[in-house]
């Protein structure tokens, strides 16, 4: 069995096997409450909101390749995006990319599960802080137990960086995962701006500049394409 | 059958038709041909800051009253404007007004100057009669490319933007691609431009124009010593140049192209000169008039910097008497690692010069800014040039002599005055060795 090498102590370890299974991360609570989204001076045009949230379930780690794979046996789908299974299995650790949100969306339905919005997402990786310091640092290190800032070359298996104060791990700097929300179409502009459904995608990549993507940060991208660092995570409401 | 009397009368008749006939399609002719002239002007217009940029201006020569789409050119850090002269046929006959501008306050940050000098320029090009608002792009390379990004963020005009060899972009400026849904963009990357060609499945990825596209360069032998980067693959992969024509084209949904031929490709005193390995390199030659065999200084530009800070100069030392030839930066020769290829473009400007049946192959001088001492070091001790004067400038004072040291915090490096103290300092050291 290939364990992810970083940030595996022993309960990670057994969090992770429970994790192969499809369905099966483990995930924490958000209590019903309001929680605040967005920043000031963001650019993305979503300032500090107090929003109501009804307590749900989170994934504490993106939907990993093994999960996935075992999804597609499971079932005849196909996927829209360009998800790569070769590279798919020599990674299982990995978190699963290069799939569409009709892709994402399939997977949760098969999980019991569904995909969060960006507000959902937004307020597990601020940890349900207010001022919470929206720009972090995206990138870390192991050496000898202590974590140090170094740049990423490609995308980490999960769990290879230290979780944020409520236990959610790989939140920012590794890949962009998707929402189910809609970007503004305010904010787009041109002829082309309807030619497609633009959703939002969050987390920011390990292409990104570091420090350039916030927690409050709304990425646009069109929901019908895909990326090699683009993929998901699953929530799940109390009653189901 | 009946007969045909012809008389002097009708003679006259015929003759005259014919002649109104001919008079009349040399009139469309020469009409077409007017509307075909496409010309090269050299102009310089000013930025926010008064700051004086120069640049080449490809336009048709009567515009009339029509209106083209037009796009901006900016050269990456090293590089230089006279790159995309190679485009400019290729524009003229899709009939795209084309601004190249000396893009000289580049920086190692974004700062100010680098937006606003990029944003002055488009404004400058939107300004012109002759120009359709909306439809306008640009061509940026490696460094210039997160500079433009920014400068055309908030403005829809530009719709199109050809990306060559880009940096990783910031989040902003992608943010940018998806929400002007008009810009279409094409990247084009080698496999060795660092992320570019990974990042740019990305970058095409989050725009709304069906007409973005990608152009990876897969192979890594290029005809040169030199890996493909920035403006280089004009000269490496040619057929990128019709890539990027024909992308415009189907931006700015030209119908029918103007079929426009330009009657000065080349610039006043621009001559392409051949490195050993055969990379065309323009250079500025200038020799006095009226005299023949003449001394000839190879004068170097600084790394990242063009000819052009040397102008004043070049026009000193060829009042004087001496033939100057003053080639374009191609590729950096003040590393270690780059000193062989360094030989082959330097080789390549001594043979061309002694070529010349004006110039005195006897005497040739070369002078080389201080960082290229590797260059120069090796060169003198294996007495591979075969020239008898090397002046090698220490760096701190080259840069005095040029007055960048205070001109480019205050405005950048193009402001040069060589003063008349300088001058008389390279006169010397010329007339000494050359025995003028």
């Amino acid at each position: 069995m290939l364990l992810p090498s970083s940030y595996m102590n022993l309960k990670n370890q057994s969090r992770y096997l429970e994790s192969l299974k499809p369905g099966g991360s483990s995930m924490i609570f958000i209590p019903k409450g309001e929680y605040f989204t967005g920043d000031k001076g963001s650019r993305d045009k979503s300032p500090p909101t107090k929003r109501v949230f009804e307590g749900f379930y989170i994934d504490i780690h993106p939907v990993t390749n093994s999960q996935f794979l075992v999804f597609l046996e499971r079932t005849d789908f196909q996927p829209d995006g360009k998800f790569n299974k070769t590279s798919a299995e020599k990674m299982p650790a990995n978190p699963v990319t290069g799939v569409s949100l009709k892709d994402a969306e399939r997977y949760a339905e098969f999980a019991g599960k569904r995909l969060p919005t960006e507000w959902e997402w937004e307020i597990a990786a601020r940890a349900l802080k207010k001022d919470y310091q929206s720009t972090l640092s995206m990138f870390y290190k192991e050496k000898n137990g202590v974590f140090f800032e170094m740049e990423r070359k490609t995308i980490s298996p999960v769990f290879s960086t230290p979780p944020n104060d409520i236990g959610f791990y790989d939140h920012i700097g590794n890949i962009f995962e998707w929402t189910t929300s809609a970007y503004p179409t305010d904010l787009l502009i041109g002829k082309n701006r309807n030619s497609q459904k633009v959703g939002v995608i969050r987390g920011g990549a390990w292409t990104n500049i570091r420090n350039d993507i916030k927690y409050s940060t709304r990425t646009p991208f069109p929901v019908k394409r895909s990326l090699p660092w683009l993929g998901f995570r699953c929530v799940k409401d109390p009653g189901n | 059958m009946r007969a045909i009397k012809i008389n002097s009368r009708s003679i006259k008749i015929i003759i005259f038709t014919f002649a109104l006939l001919f008079a009349a399609s040399l009139f469309v002719y020469l009409s077409m041909k007017k509307e075909r002239d496409w010309v090269i002007d050299e102009i310089t217009f000013k930025t926010r800051d008064g700051f004086e940029l120069s640049a080449f201006l490809l336009r048709p020569e009567n515009p009339g009253k029509n209106k083209y789409p037009s796009v901006a050119c900016f050269h990456q850090l090293s590089g230089n404007r006279d790159d995309f002269l190679k485009l400019f046929p290729m524009f003229a006959k899709k009939g795209i007004v084309t601004l190249a501008p000396n893009f000289v306050r580049q920086r190692a940050n974004l700062s100010a100057k680098r937006i606003t000098d990029l944003k002055d320029a488009l404004e400058y090009l939107s300004s012109l009669d002759f120009t359709r608002k909306g439809k306008t792009g640009i061509i940026t390379a490696s460094f210039t490319v997160e500079t433009g990004m920014y400068a055309i963020q908030n403005n829809p005009d530009i719709i199109a933007n050809v990306i060559i060899s880009g940096p990783i972009l910031r989040e902003e400026s992608r943010e940018w691609i998806t929400r002007n849904s008009d810009l279409a963009i094409f990247n084009i990357a080698s496999i060795l431009d660092g992320n570019h060609y990974l990042l740019m499945e990305e970058y095409t990825a989050r725009s709304l124009n069906p007409l973005s596209r990608n152009l990876l360069i897969e192979k890594t032998e290029t005809p040169f010593t030199l890996p493909a980067h920035g403006t280089f693959v004009f000269d490496e992969i040619p057929e990128i140049q019709n890539h990027i024509a024909d992308f415009f084209a189907e931006v700015f949904g030209i119908d029918k192209e103007a079929d426009g031929i330009v009657k000065n490709p080349k610039p006043k005193d621009m001559i392409t000169f051949f490195s050993t390995d055969n990379m065309p390199i323009n250079a500025t030659f200038r020799k006095p008039a009226g005299k023949s065999i003449i001394p000839a200084l190879l004068i170097y530009p600084p790394e990242s910097e063009t000819r052009l800070y040397y102008d004043e100069l070049i026009n000193t030392l060829v009042d004087k008497g001496f033939a100057v030839l003053a080639p374009n930066t191609k590729r950096a020769c003040r590393k270690k690692t780059k000193i062989n290829l360094c030989d082959m473009e330097v080789n390549g400007a001594l043979n061309f010069l002694r070529e010349d049946p004006d110039i005195d192959p006897e005497r040739i001088a070369v002078l080389f800014p201080g960082f290229y001492h590797y260059f120069a070091i090796k060169a003198v001790n294996n007495n591979e040039l075969s020239v008898d004067l090397i002046m090698l400038m220490n760096f701190r004072k080259f840069r005095e002599f040029l007055d960048l040291e205070k001109s480019r915090s205050e405005n950048g490096p193009a402001v040069r005055f060589i003063r008349s103290s300088e001058q008389q300092k390279i006169l010397f050291y010329m007339r000494k060795y050359l025995k003028k």
